[in-house]
């Protein structure tokens, strides 16, 4: 077990796991028990530079792409129902081919369709983050935003970030209105 | 605070009293709340965990519901060791076979009040085709209890609902058990047979149809009749469906003996001709000549979805004087409020006419329903709802006067 991390808390991964090289980063939910629109929850990646935004839109890995230019963060696949338990979707980040500009990796989840099917994250049970030590499989750090969520469509799970030469991970768990777009635009993508 | 779906709080009462107002619910529609008790699994302990109105009150005194009032009050500093979190709940009675959904409901509104605490949760109802829903959980974070806004829930009715929470079921009791629990025991009825039987309460005059009638059914009221205009001359053919649920022995919250329910008429011509029309004796009577009176199979079990039918030959209305509808139980002890008997009377170019059997008295296993009575050529429904030890009391009452022996199907 890493560090479970409560709302805005951080771990310096580099100090955890010293030679990290490759970290995994799995995001699960429950898979909905009640009748009604299952919980589609889309995983994306934002590759950042020190003003925020992607540099171009190939620094938004999403479903429909999956692996980033640089080839430091590949997309794992799609999972529509939240079935199967750990993670339901995971992102593998090369921590050393992300390119030196880049300042940090923002992780997100999106509800598909939330306003059609009216969800939102407070209806999702036991929504995770957490980092995962590739080469040893060994979990670093770990947020649990079953009580962070509420009323939003839209999530900045956590983010992987430069500090004085590690990279630490910090929970981060901000809502964000409207769904992927929005949120796509909102780190500079043109959607 | 007003919640929105998924939305949590933090709980500064320990006392919380918790009420659902639905407004004015659809005519049919009744509503079960309940309460289940968590463990950290997310199910229940075991049955004793199931609050609602067949087990008004948890272990400890933690959780009551009032099914009258559509309330829960809440101790939480009295809720069971173990006990980590308390889902409350809302279903639709009947709601599938009823049809029923949430989305029928154009307002529900949940208020938690506390001495520090006041929130309301107003249902998103629209477009929910649940019949049973997790209204809200109250449950215990890092020390701290909260409450959360869920709206979530199950178009399968109670049965579902108590299985996501580990209730064992064998059968869904939304079909066959989710009646209401019968009332307390009453102080034992005398054995001695009334000495004057019951008179029936003279029929007020009949108020006239309204001419034209929107809702598709009418729910008759107890002793209040309705006049039917004849169209054309003939009533046609008068359809009597009785539909009721067998019971089950399945889900042991719930349990009782199948039921068997039987309709029956009465019948009395103006040229003097009396008969019963019933599955027992196999007197099951003719539709085109006398007494006028079909009855149309035998359903056994209430399984089958339409029940049991009698006609009526409408045409012949002029030669009637009088119909008494009635049922009784054939087998299985009487539990009128778990066997949910109804009458639909139909005809053509009426609007469909309602008789619940409801009053609950579950000494007698005889009711007599209503009666269609001829009154210069008007058809004058009446709704009885009485109940009998035996044909021959309700005949005396009604004053048929038939001769009466033991008789088997």
């Amino acid at each position: 077990m890493g560090v479970s991390l409560a709302k805005g808390g951080n771990v310096n991964l580099s100090k955890e796991a010293p030679g990290l090289a490759q970290v995994v980063v799995g995001l699960g939910w429950e898979p909905r028990a009640t009748d009604g629109a299952s919980f589609d929850l889309d995983a994306s990646a934002f590759l950042l530079n020190g003003a925020g935004k992607v540099k171009d839109d190939a620094g938004f890995i999403f479903y429909n792409h999956k692996v980033s230019t640089c080839a430091s963060v590949t997309h794992n696949g799609d999972n529509t129902t939240g079935e199967g338990a750990g993670d339901d979707e995971t992102l593998d980040v090369d921590l050393g081919k992300v390119p030196a500009d880049i300042e940090k990796v923002a992780f997100t989840v999106t509800i598909h369709d939330a306003d059609a099917r009216r969800l939102s994250f407070g209806m999702v049970g036991n929504a995770f983050i957490r980092v995962v030590n590739k080469a040893d499989g060994k979990e670093l750090a770990k947020y649990d935003l079953t009580e962070d969520g509420s009323t939003e469509t839209a999530m900045i799970f956590g983010e992987l970030y430069r500090h004085s030469g590690d990279w630490k991970f910090r929970a981060v768990g901000q809502g964000f209105a409207g769904g992927l777009g929005p949120l796509a635009k909102n780190f500079g993508v043109n959607v | 605070m007003d919640l929105q779906p998924g939305q949590n709080t933090a709980l500064q009462s320990r006392r919380l009293n918790i009420s659902l107002d639905c407004g004015t619910l659809p005519p049919g529609m009744e509503l079960d709340v309940a309460a289940f008790l968590l463990a950290g699994t997310g199910k229940v302990r075991g049955d004793q965990d199931m609050v609602f109105y067949g087990q008004k009150q948890a272990e400890g005194g933690g959780v009551s519901v009032d099914a009258a009032n559509k309330a829960w009050a809440m101790d939480l500093s009295r809720l069971p060791a173990g006990i980590e979190r308390v889902a409350l709940t809302v279903t639709l009675d009947q709601g599938l076979s009823r049809k029923q959904r949430f989305d029928q409901i154009s307002s529900a509104s949940l208020s938690i009040v506390g001495d520090a605490d006041q929130h309301r949760f107003a249902v998103p109802t629209r477009g929910m085709a649940e019949t049973a829903l997790i209204l809200c959980e109250v449950y215990q974070r890092n020390g701290q209890w909260k409450v959360r806004a869920v709206g979530q829930g199950f178009a399968g009715g109670l049965g579902p609902l108590a299985r996501h929470f580990g209730v064992t079921i064998d059968e869904d009791p939304d079909a066959t058990a989710s009646s209401p629990a019968d009332p307390p025991p009453r102080a034992p009825a005398p054995n001695v047979p009334p000495a004057t039987p019951r008179a029936p309460a003279p029929a007020p005059a009949p108020s006239p149809a309204p001419s034209s009638v929107n809702l598709s059914k009418i729910t008759l009221e107890k002793r209040t009749p309705i006049s039917l205009e004849k169209k054309g001359g003939s009533f046609g053919e008068i359809m009597v469906n009785l539909r009721w649920e067998r019971g089950s022995g399945g889900f042991k919250l719930f349990g009782s003996k199948g039921i068997d329910l039987d309709v029956g008429c009465m019948i009395e011509l103006v040229d003097g001709h009396k008969d019963v029309v019933q599955a027992l004796g196999n007197r099951f009577g003719s539709f085109d000549s006398v007494p006028y009176v079909h009855l149309v199979g035998d359903d056994r079990t209430g399984e089958s979805p339409d029940g049991e039918f009698v006609r009526i030959n409408g045409g012949k209305w002029p030669q009637f004087r009088r119909v008494l509808i009635f049922a009784y139980i054939y087998e299985g002890a009487p539990n009128w409020a778990a066997a949910k008997g109804r009458v639909l009377i139909r005809m053509p170019g009426q609007p469909e006419l309602e008789a619940q059997m409801d009053s609950h008295d579950n000494r007698n296993a005889m009711c007599a329903i209503a009666t269609l009575e001829n009154r210069d050529g008007q058809m004058v429904a009446t709704k009885l709802v009485e109940y009998y030890p035996s044909h021959q009391e309700m005949d005396r009452a009604h004053g048929f006067g038939f001769n009466w022996k033991a008789g088997r199907k």
